[in-house]
């Protein structure tokens, strides 16, 4: 096990996850607005 | 259940439970026992970190959530992705860094021995009362519905569990669970195309999502601000937060599965992918729960979906509330329509049309009312709910023969995934924190292991033993969750002092938890009426704030600590 110094660009994937949590709040919204 | 079900049931259960006692078998080091042998891929801990998570009644009680109230339950998971972040960012950095087995291992070496020995011990009861209810609690909906011995398949789950997870501990369980969250995922799709082609030929998709939505099925996101609202974007964001950062942050049944990655970057790649994938899983089953509501709509549903709990109503009155109950239905089918016309034509129905559904919705909601009446009538204690039984009926009734088999095998995977977790994390706390911390400091790894493996069995037959006395109980999920939110907020505010306060020592925080328990518990008890999922945020913060007061006061403050 080592925490190795990896070149993964962990601040991108982090943001993405967050812009993805938004996006899926958004469609749950739209989707709930379009059938309701 | 014919016998070609029995067979791909027992082949998909058997097959999974030989492949783990193969892996397992191998298992002799410690490292390997309790770490999973810091080797797995992030893939593997995305699935075992899912599968988890999931236990049997997720795939039982969402459904039934779905049918029930509709899709406004997805936003308990909106914190989740927030929390697991936060785990990545701080949390598996410290774990690595200070190579510990267990979460509480992490209170040791940053307090002291006392404050280990409390976070453990706040971990060992809830998580030692929860892996009963895991294995109970599906047990009942499929005995019932089986007509199967409620002990006999208590047993059999649990001594299945047992067999690999005995054997292999930590690394054989992130395996297996790989392959039982994949059975899962494909047995789920299916059923979601079951329902979908069991709607009649003129009814659409996008048909039967607007007759759900007119219905109050489709409301996934509400920003309302009234407290008595159950599910909201807010109470989903914060509350929903602080429950993920306990659960994945410091509950070792899930920082076990991912402490065995790799590296750390497996470990934070395999959150990731339950940060990404996790909250669409949740609302496709949420929806599928929708889409049942609206193929019993058409299809027929019985009046109460727990058959065996009408045993005991008088025939007279049963025939009577089901003719009744049938009548009402064949009367909203043709309304269904007339309301799909409507809408084509002018691009919404007529009131007048509207309130006749109500209207008729309402004489059928009687007709339950009336049912679950007679149930009490005849058994004062019986479960007068019956949205649990709704997803398996509908199995057991539509899909072909086979595919039932292998939606309850998902069921049974499911209740033995989280189960094998959690008697893999109680036995490796006990074993870490406990024996090895407290009692036999230097043993060979050999010892070690076969202490484990005896804590896993001596966990799993309390587990069993616990889930067989269990039907004196009411409400269990509830129980679980209330029993989760009393114990973690304690736990989760030792861990915040341990990442982000480092000048509060060991005594201080120690005391803050002990004083933080004793509160919520007297909360608890007291008069005073407070939501659940509160207490976890209660204890969080008085466990924070009391450290800080007590390392200020008593223990020397700042200036000392340095």
């Amino acid at each position: 096990m080592s925490d190795s110094n990896d070149q993964i660009p962990w601040r991108m994937i982090y943001s993405g996850v967050l812009v993805w949590l938004v996006a899926v709040i958004v469609f749950m919204y739209i989707f709930s607005k379009v059938y309701s | 259940m014919s016998i070609v079900d029995w067979v791909v049931l027992f082949g998909t259960v058997l097959g999974i439970v030989f492949y783990g006692v193969w892996v397992g078998k191998r298992n002799n080091n410690l490292n390997t026992y309790i770490r999973g042998g810091d080797d797995l891929k992030w893939g593997t801990i995305g699935l075992s970190v899912m599968a988890t998570q999931a236990s049997a009644i997720t795939f039982l009680s969402t459904p039934g959530q779905g049918y029930e109230e509709g899709l406004a339950f997805v936003q308990n998971y909106l914190g989740l992705p927030i929390a697991l972040v936060i785990i990545c960012l701080f949390f598996i950095p410290l774990y690595y860094k200070l190579n510990v087995s267990t979460a509480y291992e992490l209170l040791g070496q940053r307090f002291d021995q006392k404050t280990r020995l409390l976070g453990a011990g706040l971990f060992l009861v809830q998580r030692g009362f929860a892996a009963g209810i895991t294995i109970y609690a599906p047990a009942i909906i499929v005995s019932t519905l089986f007509g199967w011995g409620l002990n006999t398949t208590i047993l059999v789950t649990g001594i299945l569990v047992i067999l690999y997870t005995v054997s292999g501990g930590t690394r054989t369980v992130s395996l297996t669970q790989k392959y039982q969250m994949l059975v899962i995922i494909v047995g789920m799709t299916i059923a979601f195309g079951y329902i979908i082609a069991g709607l009649p030929d003129d009814i659409s998709l996008g048909d039967a999502f607007y007759l759900a939505g007119i219905q109050g099925r489709m409301e996934a996101i509400s920003f309302s601000l009234n407290p008595e609202e159950r599910y909201t974007i807010w109470t989903g964001l914060l509350g929903g937060t602080f429950l993920a950062l306990s659960y994945f942050g410091t509950d070792q049944s899930q920082v076990q599965r991912y402490l065995a990655g790799r590296s750390s970057v497996a470990s934070r790649l395999g959150l990731m992918f339950n940060a990404v994938f996790k909250i669409p899983m949740q609302f496709a089953i949420l929806l599928l729960g929708a889409l049942l509501f609206v193929f019993y709509q058409f299809a027929g549903s019985p009046v109460f979906f727990n058959e065996a709990a009408l045993d005991g109503i008088p025939e007279e009155r049963l025939e009577q509330i089901e003719a009744e109950y049938a009548a009402g239905q064949q009367t909203r089918i043709p309304l269904l329509r007339e309301i799909l016309i409507e809408k084509a034509e002018s691009g919404e129905p007529s009131a007048d049309t509207l309130g006749y559904l109500v209207g008729v919705n309402a004489e059928l909601e009687k007709q339950r009312v009336a049912v679950q009446e007679e149930i009490k009538r005849v058994n004062a204690s019986a479960d007068t709910e019956d949205a649990d039984y709704v997803f398996l009926s509908f199995v057991l009734d539509n899909l072909p023969v086979g595919l039932v088999g292998l939606l309850v095998a998902v069921i049974f995977l499911a209740a033995m995934s989280s189960t094998a977790s959690e008697l893999n994390a109680l036995a490796s706390t006990t074993m870490v924190d406990g024996y090895r911390a407290l009692i036999k400091r230097d043993e060979s790894e050999t010892h070690y292991v076969w202490i484990a493996r005896g804590l896993t069995l001596f966990w799993g037959i309390l587990a069993i033993g616990f889930a067989m006395t269990l039907t004196l109980f009411d409400n269990l999920i509830e129980a679980v969750n209330i029993i989760g939110s009393l114990f973690y907020g304690a736990i989760l505010g030792l861990f915040l002092i341990a990442f982000f306060i480092r000048w509060v020592k060991g005594s201080a925080a120690f005391w803050g938890g002990v004083i933080a328990e004793i509160l919520v518990l007297a909360l608890f008890f007291s008069e005073i009426d407070i939501g659940y999922l509160w207490f976890n945020m209660i204890g969080c913060v008085i466990t924070v704030i009391f450290s800080i007061v007590f390392q200020q006061v008593f223990f020397g403050g700042l200036k000392e600590a340095k």
